[in-house]
C-alpha cells in the first residue's frame, strides 16, 4: 500500500518532477508555464490514484495553478476516504 | 524538395480565428490554425488519402451490433467537429461549415466464417484509409464494426485530420464506449460532458492578441534565430506521399522496465530518455553535431479545449545537440532542460514560427524527423469488456516519425517508425528501427557510457580496417574462351573478311585487308632499320589511319610501341624519350627537329629500296607497348605491357563489353592514354570498325553526339569528365544519345553518383553504361560495374567486380590487383617499382600490384571507389577525400559541376575551398553551406565557395586541381522570360510589394500557404493550365518556376496541319466505360483477334495457337463463314505458317468488315462476342503509306472504338498493335517515350495520323480504367529462323527494285527492325501470357539495337551485289522505271517528295516496359546481324525476286539458323 496523499508529499512530487527543491515549488504558477507535459502530468496522476485519489487526466489538466490540484485531490481524497468508511 | 508551411505531419492555436462570422447563413466559420495547417497540406495533393488518422479498438468480448452502431451514431451526433464540410470563398480562403453527417452507415461485418479474419479486417482497412476524403463533401470519418472471432470485435474509426487531432479521436473513443456500455445495459445515457468548438476559437482568438503569445514568439523566435539544418537521414526533404512505410516492433517488458527504471533514476520521464536515444540514433547515421526534432504536443494544457473532440495539436521543434562523447545521463539532461524551456510556449503555432523565420517553401526545414509520444491508456470498456487500442495511421510523414504508444495491458512499449517512402525503402525502415532499439537497449543498460562506446547497429565504416581482418579477395571469374594473341586475331578478320572495314577517319577508309597490308609494309621498313623483338619504337603521329597502321606495325616488327603526344612541350618529350631510349622513332617530317639524337623513320615519306630484313614475331612474355604515366614523385614512368597481358586484357574486356563484328567503336582517346589501347584493340580483334573521331568534333556536346549519330558509333568509349558533361547535356535535353549506341563505356575518374542518375533517369537501362576502373600498370582496365543495372540504388555508383581471369585484393582498405594483366614493370626502375610486389597476405603470396586508390566492397560484393591513398588530406583533424563534398555538393539542384581543394596557407592551415558551376539564378554561398551541413561533418563543410564559368580542366578532360587558384568569375545573372515575369508580377499583386523580381524567394518575401494557393489559382488560369500548388513550392522563384512549367511539364497545343477529322475522331464517347462486370485475370479462353491474314497477324495467330488453350476468333473480310476460313488458310499458307489439327479447330473466322460501324456484324454477335471473349488483339489496320487520313479512318480509327465499345462491356483487357511511326520524329523529340503522345507536327502521313487517333482514344479508356495496352512496332522483318521476308514491305521493295539497277538510295540513317517471329511471341506474352502484369500501358517493342540502312547496304555489297549509295532524288531518276518493284517505290517517294522529304529518323525509343516485361520470359533477343541479312537475301534470291549474285559463293553463304 502506497503512502497517503499528503500536502508535503504533493510538493515533494511535483519538486521531483519540476527538478526543483520541495521549498521552490510555487503552488500559483500553472503547470503548463512549469514546463510539465502531459506524460508528466499522467505519471504523477497514476502516484496520486495508487494513493487512493479518484482522479482523471482532464481534470488535472484543465486546472490553471498547482494550489487548485491540491484543492482536488484533498476534495477526492476525502471524498474517497468517507466512501471507504 | 518542398516544405509548405504547414504543421509537418505527426508532430499535435492562432491565426485567423474568431467568432461565428454574420454570414447570411450563419454556419461559416473559420478555420483553427492547426486546421488550416492540415487543410494547406491536403491543397497540395487533393486526391491524397494521407490525411486519413484511424486506430482500431480490439474488443474482447461479444457486442450487440445494433447497439453499437446506435451508440455510434449517437456520438457522431453530439460531436460537432464530424458535422462539417470545408469550402473555399472568392478569394481562395477556406471556412468551416456546419453539414450534419446525415446518412452514413456502419460497415459491419462477421468475418469469422472466411480464413484468417484478422488479417482480412487489417487488409479491409487498409482499403478503407486508401480512399480520399473530399473535404467539400464529406463526411469526414468512417466507421465498421469486425467481427474476427467468437468472442472478438474489432472496431475500426477513421477520421480526416482537419476534423480531430489524436487527443480528439481519443475523446470520441472513450465517449463511444460510455455510451454503448449505457445503451447496452439499459442505463440512461450521461451528457457527453463535450465542450463546444465555439469555446475553442474564442480562445484561440483571445491567444492571438495576448501579450502571452508575444513572449511565446520571442522565445522561439530567439531560439531558432540561426536556423539549425534539419535533414533526416535521407539528407533531403519531399513532400509526403500519400501513403507511408512503417515497422512496428514491441519493446519487450524487461526493457521497457529497464527504461522506466533509469528514467526515474535520472528524474525524468522515459519520453526524455526515448527523445535522447533517437537523437543519438540520428546523429550516428547523419553526423550532424545537433538533432532537431519534431514533436508533436497536444496543446491542451489548461485550455478549454480538453474537452472537445478538435484538431488543436501544436509540434515543437526540440533542438538536441549531440557528440559521440555524450553519455545517455548528458543527453537526457539536455532533452529535459530544452524541453521544459519550450513547453511553457507551447501554443505558439509551428506554421507561424516556420513564417517568422522565412524556413517555408523550398528545401527550408524548421525539425527534421518527428517522435510522438502517446502516454495514453485508454483501458476502454464496452459493457465492461476488456479492450485494447491499435493505431492505424497517425497521418502523413514529411520525413520519419516514431510513434510510442505505451500498450494499455501493460506490457511495454510499442514503437512504430512510420516513414515517407518518397525518401526511405523499407529495408531502409527496417534498419533504422533496428537501430533505434539496439541503442535504446543498450542506453539504458549502460546510461553512463559515451555513445562512441555504444553498439548500435551498423556504424559507419572504420576509414582503416585491422590487418588481421582477412583481406578480401573479388574474383572476376572465369575467362569465356582461349586467350589468343591479339595480331593473330586481327591477322584472321583480314583473311576472312579482308574487304570489311577496319579504321575509318574523316572520309577515308580502311578494310582489314588494307590495314594490314599497310602495318606489314611499315613492319618491313623497320626490320630494314633494325628493328626488332625487344627494341621499342616511339610512334608520335596523330590521330588517324596511320597511326594505327604505325603501331600495328611496329607489333609486327616484334617491337614494342611507345606513343608520345605529338603536342607535347619539347622538354617533356625529351625527359620521356630520355628515359625510353628507343631503337627508332616513327613520326612525320615537320616533327623530325623534335628528335635531334634519334633515328627516325618518317611515314610520309616514301619507302626507300625495301630491305630483305624479316619482321620477327612477338611472343607472350614480348613487350606490347610502354605508356608514359605521372608517378607520385612527378617524374613519368615508362608502364611496360606484354603481349601476353595485352591478349588477356583483350579476351576478358571484349567479353566483358560485348564488342562484336558489326559494331563501329568511336576513337576518342589520344594514343598516349591506354583508352587508345581499349578502343583500338578490341574493336580490331573483334572484327568491328574503328571510327576515329576528328578534331573539331569534341566543339560541343550537341555536335559531338550529333557526329557521333552521323557516325552511327554503337560503342563510346569515354573519359568520365567528358562524359559527365554528355549525361548533363542529355538529361537537360540539349543533345541526345545517338540510337546507335547501345553500350557506353567511361572510365579515368570517379563518376559523380548525380549525373549517373541524371543519366539513367534521361537514357533509362537499356543503353549499357560500363564504369571502368583501372591503373596503366594493369593494361587499361582492372574493374567494371553496370551502371545501367535497375537493380543499382540511385546515388549507388560501383567500380563493380575485376574483369574474367584477374581478382582484386582490398588491403586496409586499398586496392590490390592480381592476375595475367599486370605490366612487366616499369621501364628502368623508378622508386615506385615497389608497387608491384608479391602480396604476403594472401596464399602462395602472388604478384600484385598496389594501385594507391581506397575502396570499399559492399554486401553486394562490388567495389566502390572512395579516393585517391595521396588524394586525401586532413582538415582539424578529419579526413578529406574532396570527391565526398563534391558528390554533396552535386545534390544541390543548381549546382552543375564541382571542384574541391584543399589550399594551404602561408601560416600553415589548411582551407576547403569548393568551385562550383551554377544554373542560373546561382545559389548564394549560405544557401550551398546550409545544403552541406545537413549531409556532411562541420570539417569537410568548404570555408571558401567560388563560383566559375566553367572548371579548367586539363588536355584530357580531368577537372586541373592546381589551375583552381585562378580568381574567380562570377556568373552573370538571367534577365527574365515573359513567362518567369508573368510570374513575378502575379506574386506582386498577391503580396501587395513592388519589388518581387524573378529571382526572388517569394518565401523570403513571406508568402503564405494560402497565398501560394492563391497564386496556383491565378497562374492556372492566366496559362490556361494546370498548376499544382505544390510546383510552387517546389519552385520558390517566379525564374525557377517558369524553367519547371517550360521544360519540366510542357503542354502540347495541338498543332496546326492536322486534319479536322482527327482531332474530332479522338473523343472517346462518354458512354464507354467499364462494365460492372469484371473479367478475371486468369488464361484467356476466347480471344477475338483481327487482322489475322495480315503479315504480324498471321504469326500472332500461330502463336496464340501454340501456346495458350485458348479458342481465337478472327475477324475476315469475306461475304461468308466459308469464304473467310478460306482466307484465312491462304493466308497462313502464304507467310509460310502450318497449323496442326488441333490447332486448326481452335479457331473461328468470322467474316466481318472493320471499316463498317460495328464490323458489320449483327447486335447478337456482337453481344455473343463481348459475352465471351476475354481478350482482345486488335491488330488490323490498312497499312499504306500514300493514303490520306479520310480513307483510312473508319478502318484504322473506328474499328478501335468499336472494339473499345464492345470490351468495356464486361471490361474485356484489348490489345492494341500500334506502330512507332506515330512518334515524333527526333528532330522533335530526342526520344520516344512508353507514354502516349500528344499531337505533333510529325503526324504528316494517313496512316500514322489513323494509328495515333487510335492510341488516343485507347489512352481515354485507359483514364477511365478500361484494361488496355498499346504496342508499337518498328520495321517488322522476317521471323529470323526462316529468313522469309514481307514482300510487301517497302524497304524490300526498294531493295528488289535498286539491287538489279546495282544503286540504292540513302532513305534514313537507321530503323528499329523486329522479327516477327520475336514480336509476336513478345506481344501474347506481354497480353496474356505471364508477362501481363508488366507496367504499361504503352510498350515499345524496340529492344533490339537499331538497324543502321549503312549497314544494310554494307551487308548487300558484301553479299555480292555490288550497289552505290545515292541520295533519293538521284536514285529516283537514275532508277530504271520497268519494273513492278520500280514503280510502287518509286511512286512513294514521288509523294515523299511532295511532302518536302520531313526527316523520319526516330530518337531514342525507350522500350523499358517492354524490357522489363520480357524478363524471366525465356524469350530471348534475336540478333539482327549479317547472317540474317543474307538469310533474308537468299530467301529473295530463292523465291526469284532478285537475281543470283554474280559474285562468288552465293547463295547459302549465311548458315541457315532453326
Amino acid at each position: 500500500m502506497p503512502e497517503p496523499l499528503t500536502q508535503e508529499s504533493f510538493r515533494a512530487d511535483l519538486a521531483e518532477f519540476l527538478h526543483l527543491g520541495p521549498d521552490e515549488v510555487d503552488l500559483e504558477e500553472s503547470p503548463l508555464d512549469a514546463g510539465l507535459d502531459s506524460l508528466r502530468i499522467v505519471t504523477l496522476l497514476e502516484r496520486w490514484q495508487a494513493a487512493g485519489v479518484d482522479v482523471g487526466f482532464v481534470d488535472l489538466a484543465e486546472r490553471t495553478s498547482f494550489a487548485q490540484w491540491w484543492q482536488l485531490l484533498e476534495e477526492r481524497r476525502r471524498g474517497a476516504a468517507r466512501a471507504d468508511t | 524538395m518542398p516544405t509548405p508551411d504547414r504543421a509537418p505531419a505527426r508532430t499535435s492555436a492562432d491565426t485567423p480565428v474568431g467568432t461565428t462570422t454574420g454570414t447570411p447563413t450563419g454556419t461559416r466559420h473559420p478555420l483553427l490554425a492547426a486546421q488550416e495547417g492540415i487543410w494547406t497540406g491536403q491543397q497540395l495533393d487533393a486526391d491524397s488519402p494521407a490525411y486519413n488518422t484511424a486506430e482500431y479498438v480490439r474488443i474482447d468480448g461479444p457486442v450487440d451490433t445494433a447497439v453499437f452502431d446506435t451508440a455510434l451514431h449517437h456520438v457522431v451526433a453530439e460531436t460537432e467537429a464530424l458535422n462539417a464540410t470545408f469550402v473555399t470563398d472568392a478569394t481562395g480562403r477556406p471556412w468551416q461549415l456546419d453539414t450534419p453527417a446525415g446518412e452514413w452507415r456502419t460497415h459491419v461485418a462477421d468475418l469469422t466464417a472466411g480464413p484468417a479474419p484478422y488479417a482480412v479486417a487489417l487488409a479491409w482497412m487498409d482499403q478503407d484509409l486508401a480512399r480520399p476524403v473530399d473535404l467539400t463533401r464529406g463526411p469526414l470519418f468512417g466507421h465498421a464494426l469486425l467481427r474476427t472471432g467468437p468472442e472478438q470485435y474489432l472496431w475500426y474509426h477513421r477520421v480526416h485530420h482537419i476534423a480531430l487531432d489524436g487527443f480528439g479521436l481519443a475523446l470520441v473513443a472513450r465517449r463511444v464506449a460510455e455510451v454503448y456500455t449505457a445503451l447496452a445495459t439499459g442505463e440512461p445515457v450521461p451528457d457527453s460532458g463535450f465542450g463546444t468548438l465555439e469555446s475553442v476559437r474564442a480562445e484561440e482568438l483571445a491567444y492571438r492578441g495576448s501579450h502571452r503569445r508575444a513572449k511565446d514568439r520571442a522565445y522561439w523566435t530567439g531560439r531558432f534565430a540561426d536556423r539549425p539544418p534539419a535533414d533526416g537521414p535521407a539528407g533531403r526533404s519531399a513532400l509526403p506521399a500519400r501513403t507511408f512505410h512503417r515497422r512496428v516492433s514491441d519493446l519487450d517488458p524487461a526493457t521497457t522496465e529497464r527504461l522506466r527504471a533509469v528514467a526515474h533514476d535520472l528524474s525524468v520521464t522515459w519520453s526524455e530518455i526515448v527523445l535522447a536515444v533517437t537523437a543519438a540514433r540520428l546523429h550516428r547515421i547523419t553526423g550532424s553535431p545537433e538533432i532537431v526534432l519534431s514533436l508533436p504536443a497536444m496543446g491542451r494544457l489548461g485550455s478549454v479545449s480538453l474537452r472537445v473532440p478538435a484538431m488543436v495539436r501544436n509540434i515543437l521543434p526540440l533542438r538536441v545537440p549531440v557528440t559521440s562523447d555524450d553519455t545517455l545521463r548528458d543527453l537526457t539532461a539536455g532533452v529535459s532542460r530544452e524541453l521544459r524551456a519550450g513547453l511553457p510556449h507551447q501554443r505558439y503555432r509551428y506554421e507561424q514560427l516556420r513564417r517568422d523565420l522565412k524556413l517555408v517553401g523550398g528545401r527550408r526545414r524548421l525539425s527534421g524527423p518527428g517522435v510522438n509520444i502517446m502516454p495514453f491508456e485508454y483501458g476502454l470498456r464496452f459493457a465492461g469488456h476488456h479492450s485494447t487500442v491499435h493505431n492505424v495511421s497517425a497521418g502523413p510523414v514529411d520525413d520519419l516519425a516514431v510513434n510510442v504508444y505505451d500498450r494499455s495491458d501493460g506490457t511495454g512499449l510499442r514503437i512504430a517508425l512510420d516513414a515517407n517512402p518518397e525518401l526511405y525503402t523499407t529495408s531502409e525502415v527496417a534498419a533504422l528501427q533496428e537501430g533505434l532499439l539496439d541503442l535504446l537497449g543498450t542506453a539504458v543498460t549502460t546510461p553512463d557510457l559515451p555513445l562512441r562506446k555504444l553498439a548500435a547497429g551498423p556504424a559507419p565504416a572504420p576509414t582503416s580496417t585491422s590487418t588481421s581482418t582477412p583481406v578480401p579477395v573479388l574474383d572476376g571469374g572465369p575467362l569465356p574462351g582461349p586467350v589468343r594473341p591479339v595480331l593473330s586475331l586481327i591477322a584472321d578478320h583480314a583473311a576472312r573478311r579482308g574487304a570489311a572495314v577496319a579504321v575509318e577517319h574523316a572520309d577515308t577508309t580502311v578494310t582489314y585487308a588494307e590495314l594490314l597490308g599497310g602495318a606489314r609494309d611499315t613492319a618491313r621498313r623497320l626490320a630494314a632499320h633494325g628493328v626488332g623483338r625487344g627494341d621499342v619504337v616511339v610512334v608520335a603521329l596523330p590521330r588517324g589511319i596511320g597511326a594505327v597502321t604505325a603501331v600495328l606495325g611496329v607489333l609486327l616488327s616484334g617491337a614494342a610501341y611507345c606513343p608520345l603526344d605529338p603536342k607535347a612541350p619539347a622538354d617533356r618529350t625529351a625527359r620521356l624519350l630520355a628515359g625510353t631510349t628507343p631503337a627508332l622513332v616513327v613520326t612525320t617530317g615537320d616533327r623530325t627537329a623534335d628528335f635531334p639524337d634519334h633515328a627516325v623513320l618518317l611515314l610520309d615519306r616514301p619507302a626507300g629500296p625495301g630491305g630483305t630484313a624479316a619482321p620477327s614475331t612477338p611472343q607472350p612474355t614480348d613487350t606490347a607497348y610502354v605508356l608514359h604515366t605521372s608517378g607520385s614523385t612527378g617524374r613519368p614512368k615508362g608502364v611496360e605491357i606484354g603481349h601476353g597481358a595485352l591478349a588477356h586484357f583483350v579476351a576478358a574486356a571484349g567479353h566483358r563489353y560485348g564488342i562484336r563484328r558489326g559494331d563501329r567503336v568511336l576513337q576518342f582517346a589520344p594514343l598516349h592514354f591506354d583508352t587508345s589501347v581499349e578502343e583500338l584493340f578490341l574493336t580490331l580483334c573483334a572484327g568491328g570498325t574503328l571510327v576515329i573521331r576528328t578534331d573539331d568534333m569534341i566543339e560541343s556536346v550537341p555536335r559531338f553526339l550529333d557526329e557521333a549519330a552521323r557516325l552511327r558509333v554503337s560503342v563510346l568509349d569515354l573519359p568520365t569528365a567528358y562524359w559527365h558533361e554528355v549525361a548533363y547535356a542529355v538529361s537537360t535535353r540539349t543533345a541526345a544519345l545517338p540510337a546507335t549506341v547501345r553500350t557506353v563505356v567511361i572510365g579515368g575518374e570517379a563518376a559523380l553518383p548525380e549525373r549517373v542518375d541524371r543519366w539513367r533517369a534521361a537514357v533509362g537501362t537499356s543503353v549499357a553504361l560500363l564504369n571502368t576502373y583501372g591503373p596503366t600498370e594493369a593494361t587499361v582496365v582492372a574493374t567494371v560495374a553496370d551502371l545501367h543495372d535497375p537493380a543499382l540504388a540511385p546515388g549507388d555508383v560501383p567500380i563493380g567486380l575485376p574483369l574474367p581471369g584477374t581478382r582484386a585484393a582490398v588491403v586496409d582498405g586499398e586496392l590490390y590487383l592480381l592476375g595475367d594483366t599486370l605490366a612487366r614493370g616499369y621501364r628502368g626502375d623508378p622508386p615506385d617499382s615497389s608497387r608491384f610486389a608479391p602480396l604476403a597476405a594472401l596464399p602462395g603470396a602472388p604478384r600484385a600490384y598496389r594501385t594507391g586508390d581506397l575502396v570499399s566492397v559492399g554486401e553486394d560484393g562490388y567495389l566502390r571507389f572512395l579516393g585517391r591513398a595521396d588524394d586525401e588530406f586532413k582538415i582539424s583533424g578529419h579526413r578529406v577525400q574532396p570527391a565526398e563534398v563534391e558528390s554533396a555538393l552535386l545534390t544541390h539542384p543548381r549546382v552543375r559541376e564541382a571542384a574541391v581543394v584543399g589550399r594551404a596557407h602561408a601560416d600553415g592551415t589548411r582551407r576547403l575551398v569548393a568551385h562550383l558551376v551554377a544554373e542560373p539564378p546561382a545559389p548564394s554561398a549560405s544557401d550551398v553551406r546550409e545544403h552541406l551541413r545537413a549531409r556532411l561533418p562541420a570539417a569537410l563543410v568548404p570555408s571558401g565557395i567560388e563560383l566559375l564559368d566553367r572548371l579548367p580542366r586539363t588536355g584530357s578532360g580531368k577537372i586541373d586541381r592546381t589551375a583552381l587558384s585562378e580568381p574567380p568569375e562570377l556568373r552573370a545573372p538571367t534577365t527574365g522570360g515573359a513567362l518567369e515575369r508573368t510570374i513575378a508580377g502575379l506574386w506582386r499583386q498577391i503580396l501587395g510589394t513592388g519589388t518581387v523580381t524573378v529571382h526572388d524567394d517569394v518565401f523570403d518575401l513571406g508568402a503564405q500557404s494560402l497565398q501560394v494557393i492563391q497564386a496556383a489559382n491565378r497562374l492556372g488560369t492566366e496559362l490556361g493550365r494546370e498548376v499544382k500548388v505544390a510546383w510552387l513550392f517546389q519552385h520558390p522563384t517566379a525564374a525557377g518556376l517558369a524553367h519547371f512549367l517550360d521544360e519540366g511539364s510542357r503542354l502540347p497545343s495541338a498543332p496546326a496541319g492536322l486534319p479536322s477529322a482527327l482531332l474530332a475522331d479522338t473523343a472517346l464517347e462518354p458512354g464507354i466505360r467499364p462494365g460492372t462486370d469484371r473479367v478475371p485475370d486468369g488464361s484467356p479462353r476466347r480471344v477475338l483477334l483481327t487482322g489475322a491474314t495480315g503479315f504480324v497477324g498471321a504469326h500472332l495467330l500461330a502463336e496464340l495457337l501454340a501456346g495458350a488453350t485458348a479458342e481465337v476468333v478472327c475477324t475476315v473480310r469475306a461475304r461468308d463463314r466459308a469464304e473467310a476460313t478460306d482466307r484465312l488458310h491462304q493466308a497462313l499458307a502464304r507467310h509460310g505458317i502450318t497449323l496442326g489439327e488441333r490447332a486448326r479447330d481452335r479457331v473461328t473466322a468470322l467474316p466481318a468488315d472493320l471499316a463498317r460501324p460495328g464490323f458489320g456484324l449483327t447486335p447478337d454477335v456482337l453481344c455473343d462476342l463481348a459475352a465471351t471473349c476475354d481478350a482482345i488483339l486488335h491488330n488490323a489496320a490498312t497499312v499504306s503509306i500514300m493514303r490520306d487520313y479520310a480513307t483510312l479512318r473508319a478502318a484504322n480509327t473506328g474499328s478501335t472504338r468499336d472494339l473499345l465499345r464492345l470490351a468495356a462491356v464486361r471490361t474485356t483487357p484489348l490489345h492494341y498493335v500500334s506502330t512507332l511511326s506515330v512518334a515524333p520524329p527526333a528532330s522533335r523529340s530526342p526520344q520516344v517515350p512508353e507514354e502516349f503522345l500528344p499531337p505533333h507536327e510529325g503526324l504528316r502521313y494517313g496512316y500514322q495520323q489513323s494509328k495515333w487517333a487510335s492510341e488516343r482514344l485507347l489512352e481515354q479508356a485507359a483514364e477511365r480504367g478500361l484494361p488496355v495496352t498499346v504496342h508499337r512496332l518498328g520495321r517488322v522483318v522476317g521471323p529470323s529462323g526462316t529468313g522469309y521476308v514481307n514482300e510487301r514491305d517497302f524497304l524490300w521493295s526498294v531493295l528488289r527494285a535498286g539491287i538489279p539497277a546495282g544503286i540504292v538510295p540513302d532513305l534514313f540513317e537507321d530503323e528499329v527492325w523486329t522479327p516477327v517471329d520475336f514480336v509476336a511471341r513478345s506481344l501474347v506474352h506481354l497480353c496474356l501470357g505471364a508477362g501481363r502484369r508488366a507496367a504499361g500501358p504503352v510498350f515499345n517493342h524496340a529492344t533490339l539495337p537499331r538497324m543502321r540502312l549503312a549497314d544494310v547496304y554494307d551487308g548487300v555489297a558484301e553479299y555480292g551485289y555490288p550497289v552505290r549509295r545515292l541520295p533519293p532524288a538521284r536514285w529516283r531518276q537514275e532508277l530504271p522505271r520497268a519494273t513492278d518493284a520500280a514503280a510502287t517505290t518509286l511512286a512513294f517517294l514521288d509523294s515523299a517528295e511532295q511532302a518536302a522529304a520531313p526527316d523520319l529518323r526516330l530518337g531514342h525509343v525507350r522500350a523499358d516496359n517492354v524490357r522489363a516485361g520480357l524478363e524471366g520470359s525465356g524469350i530471348g533477343s534475336p540478333s539482327l546481324d549479317r547472317d540474317l541479312l543474307f538469310r533474308y537475301l537468299d530467301h529473295c534470291v530463292a523465291a526469284g525476286t532478285l537475281p543470283a549474285p554474280a559474285g562468288r559463293g552465293r547463295p547459302s553463304r549465311a548458315t541457315p539458323a532453326h
